[in-house]
């Protein structure tokens, strides 16, 4: 068991390592929650400007916040607008794209089309668009849903590819002979080939959402009361931190970010090798 | 037929400009917000003004700024003149006008975006291929996993870091600007000097983090295109491998690689825009930073337009290079 | 060729997919090898022209060409040897040729590439002359390969086989893939070009039908092992392995009419061959000693080798 267990890490070892990194995260945040005072990532809760000390271990910022505090209760934030974000852009594109492929014909050409033609938009702009007419205060799940609406779009075209790429092996066209129903095929012949891909996709999508609501909160747009990792940034660079020298402000939220995205990156290489065999062992 | 694939491809860029610019015009107007009444109030408080004849003000500016016909004449009004390019006033830097400040901006852009894509392009694209030849030096396999780790981070993270490291604590590099503060600017050598010190760190940011993406991708369809039937029919030939890495497996990698970089444009820009606001190079995204920071609508639309629109351009032209390339593409239409 | 063995390294263990293959061709002469898929026979058109890549590997045996073993040779040296002595007519039509170079080219960069020094003239006349004895017109050079049909693409290939006039031409399946009218004029052009050239033949394949019609040999390919070479007609009227036997039972007849008889039961792993003769779970013929000792080939009559207890 645990040699198959060791041999199966050597061969996909991308996927260990980013569910290691994913896994040291939560467990900061958990053990976080439970250690520090979260109340401490609001501003005036601490004297500002302290390099890290026994007291406050990250320091604190111009503001007056603890940034252990900060970290640990703006972590979650962040990575929850990537889940929401990422699981509704998948959800509303995996149905999207699976209809396209699978109805073909008008419906087809009209969500390609869409899709084809957002795709090629850089998608931060819009979202600074969308954000700058609704700036009414956002919340962190208005960001999440300002997220989403981009989102589905690689999703879309994602499960629109692999869809068609099935219907081309034949399968489905054998099952339909021997008489399955409709959604009988598509639950019991198509699902499981295509959740490895789904998993890949949530896994990017996810990291998508994460990085573009980090950008739209770095510019300023985002949640301005939230103690996110990219509202962080943001106060460093409105604050002049590099200039000040102020390390310890920035050190610790890239870090996480830095965590954050090379986890998921491996995470989605080994979900890739799972879902494509073809690609094993090319190293 | 090749005509046909070109004017699809122009309809779509049509398409693309037209849409861009509605939704340009709709989004900011649907929060029912007035951006001229709001910064009018907000150069009030700052200033101190009694509130009266705050009103007649809002009318007039209104007035100058198209803002009091009804919304159908707006959109047309505006649609002739997106198309030339004529933004009207920035609110923020009132009597500055939109595309003035967007032309200024737009070389600095064009500067830094175009040369780092397309060297870490190159330079990805060619490390790629090598990395999947097996005649590659043993060394070369090092490369992968720092290549691997760097590009999955955003490029202004990165940016971050070489400024800490590079302009603050070795003070190698100037941390942010286009030039120096009080240079002249000119065609003059230390000019031109000053411009390329300062561009050094924003360009390392994101060549340091592309290139390993464009490595990665083209290792993979090298890989790929290792294993087709030609491949190796071509080894059954008896070709040197030199001519079957180059003619038969680079020659046909290199065609998704086209296409992915047609794809990634878009997120090639997001990402610089991010870098410009780190190191405030004075491109279009600190102008649209300080846009968003000052509420000046027209600015962020402008800017938004014509980057939609120059992208567009860049994919329409790529895609128009693309059939130069793979001799397949002509009679798809058929 | 001479106790060829080729291994394959899976992660559940090694497998041979060629075992102690021997046998000998002669000049002008075709040889056909059939069996299903999975027999082998692939892997041992390969082997000649070392061309098994990772994680397969030859293991052992001989392949002389003219005297020299081809196996011994350097690397550089087995590159000159491919297309030159022994050339290859590649499977699958479809994929084998470079869909971003015109046909010309890659005729063109085989004689190259082999030291062959012309001027643009002269190449463009040797291509003509190479495409007009494949019966394929002129205009075909400037061509892609996505230009062409199945018929034509495989025929382009016979010319760049028969380009630097080799001694050996190995096709592998040369005709799957293709309607049967065309198959016909595909077989016949090689049948053509190989008496131009007074070649061998060594074609691959798993249509009977087609090994009746073309070739002077036929050797018969089971689980990784040659278990029968004969002259093609006595292949058909007295064969020396139940396993030729029933492949040819299982041909559908224009006058036998009635159900197909397939052969029962399945190719065995080739990772988990059964003891002895590998064919024995499936032959109806099988006694004892069929469980426990594996059958050599030997030649049971002149110029017929059967590897069976029972011949």
């Amino acid at each position: 068991m645990a040699h198959a267990a060791w041999r199966y890490v050597r061969r996909n070892l991308s996927l260990v390592v980013g569910i290691v990194l994913l896994g040291l995260l939560a467990l900061f945040v958990g053990i976080g929650h439970l250690v520090v005072d979260t109340n401490k990532s609001r501003p005036l809760s601490a004297p500002a400007i302290r390099p890290p000390s026994a007291d406050h271990p990250f320091g604190t910022d111009r503001q007056g916040r603890d940034l252990l505090a900060t970290m640990v209760a703006g972590t979650p934030l962040t990575l929850r607008i990537g889940f929401i974000a990422g699981f509704l852009g998948v959800g509303i594109g995996s149905i999207l794209g699976f209809v396209s492929a699978y109805y073909r014909g008008a419906v087809d050409s009209i969500i390609r089309g869409i899709v084809d033609i957002g795709l090629t938009v850089p998608g931060l702009l819009v979202l600074i668009i969308i954000a700058v007419s609704l700036r009414k205060g956002l919340t962190v799940d208005q960001m999440a849903l300002i997220v989403a609406s981009l989102a589905w779009l690689n999703p879309a075209r994602t499960v629109r590819a692999q869809v068609l790429s099935m219907r081309e092996r034949g399968y489905v066209e054998v099952a339909r002979l021997s008489g399955m129903s409709g959604p009988e095929i598509i639950v019991k012949e198509l699902m499981p080939n295509l959740l490895p891909y789904l998993a890949a996709t949530l896994v990017n999508a996810v990291s998508a959402a994460i990085l573009a609501s980090i950008g739209l909160e770095v510019l300023g747009l985002g949640p301005i009361d939230s103690p996110t990792l990219g509202m962080t940034l943001y106060w460093v660079n409105f604050n002049a931190a590099l200039i000040n020298g102020w390390w310890w402000w920035w050190t610790a939220p890239i870090a996480i970010i830095l965590v954050v995205f090379l986890g998921l990156f491996f995470l989605t290489v080994g979900l890739d090798e799972i879902a494509n065999p073809r690609l094993r062992r090319v190293i | 037929m090749r005509l046909d694939y070109l004017a699809r491809r122009c309809g779509v860029f049509v398409l693309i400009v037209w849409i861009a610019a509605t939704l340009n015009f709709f989004l900011p107007r649907l929060s029912g917000q007035d951006p001229v009444r709001t910064k009018l109030l907000q150069q009030a408080q700052l200033g101190g003004y009694v509130h009266a004849g705050i009103d007649a003000m809002v009318k007039d500016y209104d007035r100058r700024f198209g803002l009091d016909r009804p919304l159908w004449e707006q959109y047309l009004s505006y649609l002739r003149d997106a198309v030339r390019l004529d933004f009207n006033y920035s609110i923020a830097n009132y009597p500055r006008k939109v595309n003035e400040m967007i032309a200024e901006a737009v070389p600095w852009t064009i500067g830094l975006l175009g040369s780092t894509t397309l060297l870490s392009f190159a330079l990805g694209t060619f490390l790629g291929a090598l990395l999947a030849w097996p005649g590659a030096p043993r060394w070369m396999r090092y490369l992968m996993p720092p290549l691997w780790a760097l590009h999955a981070i955003p490029f202004f993270l990165l940016g971050l870091v070489l400024i800490y490291l590079l302009a603050f604590e070795i003070q190698l590099f100037p941390m942010f600007g286009g030039y120096s503060g009080g240079a002249f600017p000119g065609f003059t050598v230390t000019f031109v000097w000053d411009v390329i010190r300062h561009a050094i760190l924003p360009a390392m940011s994101i060549v340091l983090v592309a290139t390993g993406g464009w490595a990665l991708a083209m290792r993979g369809m090298m890989v790929t295109t290792q294993g087709e039937d030609y491949v190796t029919f071509a080894e059954a030939k008896g070709l040197r491998s030199l001519t079957i890495f180059t003619r038969y497996c680079l020659r046909n990698a290199i065609l998704p690689q086209t296409t992915a970089l047609a794809l990634a444009l878009g997120n090639i820009l997001s990402g610089a825009v991010l870098v410009e606001v780190i190191f405030g190079y004075p491109g279009i995204g600190t102008v649209l930073f300080h846009a968003i920071r000052e509420n000046d609508h027209f600015l962020i639309q402008g800017i938004v337009f014509t980057v939609i629109v120059a992208l567009g351009l860049a994919t329409l032209i790529l895609d128009a290079i693309y059939p130069l390339l793979d001799p397949r593409i002509n009679y798809r239409r058929t | 060729m001479r106790d060829l063995t080729v291994h394959y390294d899976t992660p559940l263990g090694a497998v041979r997919a060629a075992d102690r293959i021997s046998f000998s061709l002669c000049a002008g002469e075709r040889l056909g090898f059939a069996g299903e898929s999975g027999s082998g026979k692939s892997t041992m058109a390969l082997a000649i022209l070392r061309m098994i890549q990772p994680p397969g590997r030859i293991d052992g045996g001989q392949v002389r060409l003219d005297g020299v073993d081809l196996l011994s040779l350097g690397d550089e040296e087995m590159r000159r040897v491919r297309l030159a002595r022994i050339a290859l007519i590649p499977q699958g039509s479809m994929n084998a040729l470079n869909p971003v170079m015109r046909i010309r080219d890659q005729i063109m960069d085989g004689l190259t590439d082999h030291g062959v020094r012309m001027s643009r003239r002269e190449g463009d006349e040797r291509v003509r002359e190479l495409l007009e004895s494949v019966g394929l017109g002129r205009d075909v050079a400037e061509r892609f390969p996505h230009e062409l049909s199945g018929g034509m693409k495989q025929r382009a290939c016979i010319a760049i086989a028969i380009s630097l006039r080799p001694r050996v031409i190995i096709a592998d399946e040369p005709t799957s893939a293709l309607d049967v009218v065309v198959q016909k004029q595909v077989m016949e052009t090689l049948a053509r070009v190989q008496k131009e050239l007074d070649a061998s033949v060594i074609l691959v394949g798993h249509d009977m039908g087609l090994m009746a019609q073309f070739v002077d040999r036929v050797g018969v390919m089971y689980a990784g092992k040659l278990v029968e070479v004969s002259p093609v007609r006595e292949i058909f009227t007295r064969s020396l392995h139940p396993y030729t036997r029933m492949l040819i039972a299982s041909l559908p007849s224009l006058e036998k009419k009635g159900t197909f008889s397939g052969i029962p039961g399945l190719i065995p792993l080739l990772r988990d061959l059964p003891p002895g003769c590998a064919f024995h779970p499936r032959c109806p013929e099988a006694v004892a000693r069929c469980r426990t000792e594996e059958p050599a080939l030997r030649e049971v009559r002149p110029d017929g080798w059967g590897a069976c207890h029972l011949v």
